[in-house]
């Protein structure tokens, strides 16, 4: 379950030239359990979302079994947005986030999807007006480790299973704090570290056996959810991501347990 | 964590099936439009807590942090507050709690209890014609025993004028009295079975 938020993210990992990368670069960041150049990551992670983009929220659904929208439920209790405020729902994809938020802050407020992805944004934009949702929503491509925005622009940033598919996270996370406004807060939404061994093991054994099989029926793609599951645990765990907040400069930086911490909110500050 | 998230979602499912239902649900709707109400009711797990959007609601959980006004009492007593001397012996008693915009109370209340919804049809359109009538009957039913909307609508409109007239700014006050007027002719007409 739930894997299937970036299900299909490494869809086309083997057909990429990966597999053919060298380690040897000076700049390397992880790609599931490999190594791979820095400035590969980017394009690597963008070109995966391009075969994405029309299956994503069916995906989304199917191997989650609907559990995604809870977490974005709970996503949504933290925000304490209002309405009229201006929200920046990065890595945004399909919308799902945005829509909600667009409800809450009416049309005297402004939320903008952004996202690296052509195809997901355009996937997202039908979506949200199939859905009624006008007027409010601004869709910016955009890379999340420099924003183009104003300093001090948004109430509220959210960026929900995004965080992990970014190259330079520490410098994302300095860009989301300069266009943040002052009293704005930011909530981080990602997979992180269950808290009890049993639940682990479980969880392991679904990364690693169910969900390749799931993958490979559903979506033809067996490999790409095996690298899935290793990508999900190449990711800061729940603490090592708080530190890296607070290095960023976000303050009073807490986070919550969601699914027995399969999935952890991060929630920051900017004073 | 998952179960209030989970309830919420059929909730608020629920409410926003009904609302669509309803013709003038956007009218009442909009004096509320991006407003939070919450209800707190001791003995329920969590507090109900309500966003208002420009064609449905959100139901939100405990943690939202951005509510504009509430109520706060146990079941027992909210079910008594058919008119405004209960209301106003509640609040004197301690047992009700009022936080915000006494108006906003008010109108938050009646976005869904003023729901007029033609059940029948609504249950047709769903469950074909005879489910649809066997059911409808029933909420019919379950209506009669249900606060009378004239008793609600004395308690907002007495609570409000008389308790709370202070608090609230001759715009705002003349305001509720259009609303109240309009309600009190809509309330008539549903009286006399007019649609
Ligand atoms: C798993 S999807 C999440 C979509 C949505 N937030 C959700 O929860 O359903 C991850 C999204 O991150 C986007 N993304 C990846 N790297 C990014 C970057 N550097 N900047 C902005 N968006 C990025 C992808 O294009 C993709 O749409």
């Amino acid at each position: 379950m739930f894997l299937a938020l970036t299900g299909t993210l490494w869809h086309s990992h083997e057909d990429s030239g990966l597999t053919s990368m060298k380690d040897n670069s000076q700049e390397t960041t992880h790609f599931g359990y490999k190594t791979v150049d820095k400035t590969q990551k980017k394009s690597l992670v963008a070109g995966v979302f391009d075969s994405v983009a029309a299956k994503y929220d069916v995906m989304n659904d199917v191997m989650s079994m609907g559990i995604h929208r809870l977490w974005k439920r709970q996503t949504i209790d933290s925000s304490a947005v209002r309405k009229g405020q201006r929200v920046l729902d990065l890595a945004g994809g399909t919308g799902d986030l945005t829509a909600k938020f667009s409800r809450i802050v009416g049309k005297e407020g402004q939320v903008v999807l952004a996202d690296i992805n052509d195809s997901m944004l355009k996937v997202g934009r039908d979506k949200l007006r199939d859905m009624g949702i006008v007027g409010n929503v601004e869709y910016v491509q955009a890379n999340a480790e420099e924003l183009p925005f104003p300093d001090d622009h948004f109430d509220l940033i959210t960026i929900a299973f995004g965080l992990r598919n970014v190259t330079d996270k520490d410098k994302a996370l300095r860009s989301m704090l300069r266009v943040l406004k002052p009293g704005g807060r930011l909530l981080v939404l990602e997979f992180s570290k269950p808290e009890h061994d049993a639940l682990n093991k479980l969880y392991d054994f679904y990364s690693f056996n169910i969900l390749p099989q799931m993958g490979g029926l559903i979506a033809n793609d067996k490999e790409s959810y095996q690298y899935l599951a290793e990508s999900i645990r190449m990711h800061p765990d729940q603490d090592t991501l708080k530190a890296m907040m607070q290095d960023a400069g976000f303050e009073q930086v807490t986070y919550q347990n969601m699914t027995g911490g399969i999935v952890a909110l991060h929630r920051g500050f900017k004073f | 964590m998952p179960a209030q998230p989970l309830l919420n979602a059929c909730v608020e499912r629920v409410l926003n099936t009904a609302l669509a239902e309803d013709p003038a649900a956007s009218a009442r709707l909009k004096s509320v439009r991006g407003k939070t109400f919450r209800l707190c009711i001791p003995s329920l797990p969590w507090p109900i807590t309500i966003t208002f959007c420009a064609d449905r609601v959100m139901l939100m959980g405990s943690d939202f942090e951005a509510v504009d006004g509430g109520v706060s009492a146990p079941l027992s007593v909210l079910t008594t507050l058919s008119d405004a001397s209960k209301v106003t012996a509640a609040l004197q008693r301690g047992e009700l709690e009022l936080s915000g915009d006494p108006i906003f109370a008010q109108q938050a209340s009646q976005v869904i209890l003023g729901l007029d919804i033609d059940w029948e049809e609504a249950f047709a359109k769903r469950l074909g014609d005879v489910p649809g009538y066997w059911l409808s009957q029933g909420i019919d039913q379950l209506r009669q025993h249900m606060p009378n909307l004239a008793d609600w609508r004395d308690w907002a409109g007495q609570t409000l004028s008389e308790e709370k007239k202070l608090t609230v700014g001759q715009v705002e006050y003349a305001m509720l009295q259009d609303d109240l007027q309009a309600l009190l002719r809509r309330v008539s007409q549903l009286e006399a079975g007019e649609p």
